[in-house]
């Protein structure tokens, strides 16, 4: 499902934020990506969704190499991709409802479709009654969960999700492991990017270590090794 | 499995012109409605700029009203002595008429310039009291000129001295204490039209840097939901048209305002400019507005242009990831 080849990143002409990643994720795998902070991980994230371009190798996504993927097609590449970040990044003049039709509407799907799905996407992540509410209008849980009905709106096949518990206290965050344990088991290839080490060692699923932005440790089912 | 076109959970159809236009007109008018406040600061931004230029028009029109009546006023008389014959006037007349830049030779009779001379001393019987000692009409007729231009006038009366033939016949010519006049007139009109455009230009160039900059601001308030925008899935044109639309929407209502406030203003300047044209019928809101839709035309035109110029400079930044 994710292939990288012999990836590096550089910004700039400094140092590698990412030298010669290999990396294989088959289809309905849940990885953790774990390292300390400024390893690279949020760069491994943005190179995946193309936001960020590899500097050296080859990056392959459900058999799209993308290593070199146009401007125009970019948008194409995130519609069938789900995303979450650490900060949620909800459109702040819009409502929960109107954020995740957002996601629906750039990709022209009609009104009644659109009404369906963002009703149904929200009651899977529990946002029902707060629908019409504005982003500031919600707890940091409640944000993260839109987030994350958004970033299903495309039924994506893949989800990354970069530190997305990192504003989160502990019942939150388990919440929305929960949940996204439960996307996993529906089919969807997670690949979570965390500081969370009781998040890790709960998961026991595969843990992919990063240091100075080369992968150290790739273990089956991994324990945070830090 | 994942492919560069679309399929994954919806059919894969192209978005509908209609659906696309009718989600950016929305995103746009939910974007003014739900960021009020800045709708009105870029608003009030806009009329500003736009009273400043269109005061300035406005005075400009004003000065070039100013220095026509004045110069309406400067004419040429030519007084004959009473011995003068009609015919004698008449070659006068014919004389003058013929300078392409004359506009009206008026001859004033004996009898009419008597008449004038009675009314304008009505309420003074001492002169009326000596006048009708004399016997005869003590005046002469009078011929009065007036150019289209106030500088003609200095032509035609240097080829008139020349004519030495109608010198027994002129008592006085009333131009030469006007020269003076005639020649600050046409100073102050170059030095007020001069002034007045520079002016103009410099408020502009203000005017378009200070939209420039506001739009500028706007943008970068939103450059976080133009890059969630995009992490989404959102084309550069989805993203970009909103805003457009808005802009669109802030211009026109600018200049409609400000189509107003001048409508209004000229308005209730005009009855005090009355008593400053002697001639009268100077409106300068009928002036302002004679083309008032090509003016506020061309206002709409260029601030559309400068607007949507930099909402394509500023966004660029924000639209590259
Ligand atoms: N846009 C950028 N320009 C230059 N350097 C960057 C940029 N983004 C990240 N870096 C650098 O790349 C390295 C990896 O950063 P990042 O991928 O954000 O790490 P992590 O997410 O693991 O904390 C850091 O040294 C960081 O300073
Ligand atoms: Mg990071």
């Amino acid at each position: 499902m994710i292939r990288l080849d012999a990836v590096s990143k550089v910004y700039g002409g400094g140092i590698p934020a990412l030298e010669d990643i290999h990396l294989h994720i088959a289809p309905g795998e849940f990885v953790s990506i774990v390292g300390q902070s400024g390893t690279g991980k949020t760069t491994l994230v943005k190179l995946l969704i193309a936001e960020e371009r590899a500097t050296n190798g080859r990056i392959e996504i459900g058999g799209w190499d993308i290593t070199r993927i146009g401007r125009g097609d970019v948008p194409l590449l995130r519609r069938q991709m789900g995303i979450i970040f650490q900060d949620f990044k909800l459109l702040p003049n819009k409502t929960a409802f109107e954020n995740v039709a957002f996601a629906l509407e750039v990709a022209g799907e009609s009104r009644p479709r659109i009404r369906r799905a963002v009703t149904q996407l929200l009651d899977i992540v529990g946002i029902t009654e707060a629908a019409h509410r504005f982003p500031f209008e919600l707890s940091g849980g409640e944000q993260q969960r839109v987030a994350i009905a958004r970033s299903l709106a495309h039924r994506p096949k893949i989800l990354v999700a970069d530190e997305p518990t990192g504003n989160l206290d502990t019942l939150n965050t388990q919440e929305i492991i929960r949940i996204l344990k439960k996307i996993n088991e529906f089919g969807t290839t997670v690949l979570l990017v965390t500081h969370n080490r009781e998040v890790v060692n709960d998961l026991r699923r595969r843990v992919i270590t990063l240091d100075k932005g080369r992968i150290s440790h790739d273990q089956k089912t991994g324990k945070y090794v830090i | 499995m994942i492919k560069k076109q679309e399929n994954m959970s919806f059919n894969n159809h192209r978005a509908s012109f209609f659906i696309v236009v009718g989600r950016v007109f929305r995103y746009a008018f939910q974007n003014i409605l739900r960021n009020f406040g800045l709708a009105i600061i870029t608003i009030s931004i806009l009329v500003l700029s736009l009273i400043s230029v269109n005061t300035l028009l406005a005075v400009k029109s004003l000065t070039a009203a100013a220095v026509h009546a004045i110069e309406k006023q400067v004419d040429i008389s030519v007084f004959f002595v009473p011995e003068a014959t009609e015919k004698q006037v008449d070659e006068v007349r014919a004389y003058m008429a013929q300078f392409n830049s004359v506009t009206t030779v008026d001859v004033i009779s004996r009898e009419d310039a008597l008449a004038a001379f009675k009314a304008r001393h009505a309420d003074n019987p001492e002169i009326l009291k000596s006048l009708a000692v004399l016997e005869t009409n003590p005046l002469g007729a009078i011929v009065v000129v007036h150019t289209k231009d106030a500088k003609d006038y200095k032509v035609i009366l240097d080829s008139f001295e020349k004519q030495t033939q109608f010198n027994s016949i002129v008592q006085r010519r009333s131009f030469e204490d006007r020269g003076k006049i005639v020649e600050r007139v046409e100073f102050l009109t170059a030095r007020a039209q001069d002034g007045a455009l520079g002016l103009a230009a410099l408020f502009a160039l203000i005017a378009v840097l200070i939209v420039f900059n506001a739009i500028r601001v706007a943008i970068y308030t939103q450059r976080e939901e133009i890059s969630i925008k995009k992490l989404v899935g959102a084309t550069n044109g989805f993203i970009r048209a909103p805003f457009f639309i808005e802009g669109f929407v802030y211009v026109s209502v600018s200049v409609g305002i400000v189509a107003g406030i001048m409508h209004i203003a000229t308005r209730y300047i005009d009855p005090f400019l009355g008593p400053l044209f002697s001639g009268g019928g100077f409106s300068l809101h009928a002036t302002f507005f004679q083309n008032s839709g090509q003016l506020f035309g061309i206002e709409l035109v260029a601030l559309l242009a400068i607007t949507w110029m930099t909402s394509v400079i500023a966004m660029r930044k924000y639209l590259q990831k």
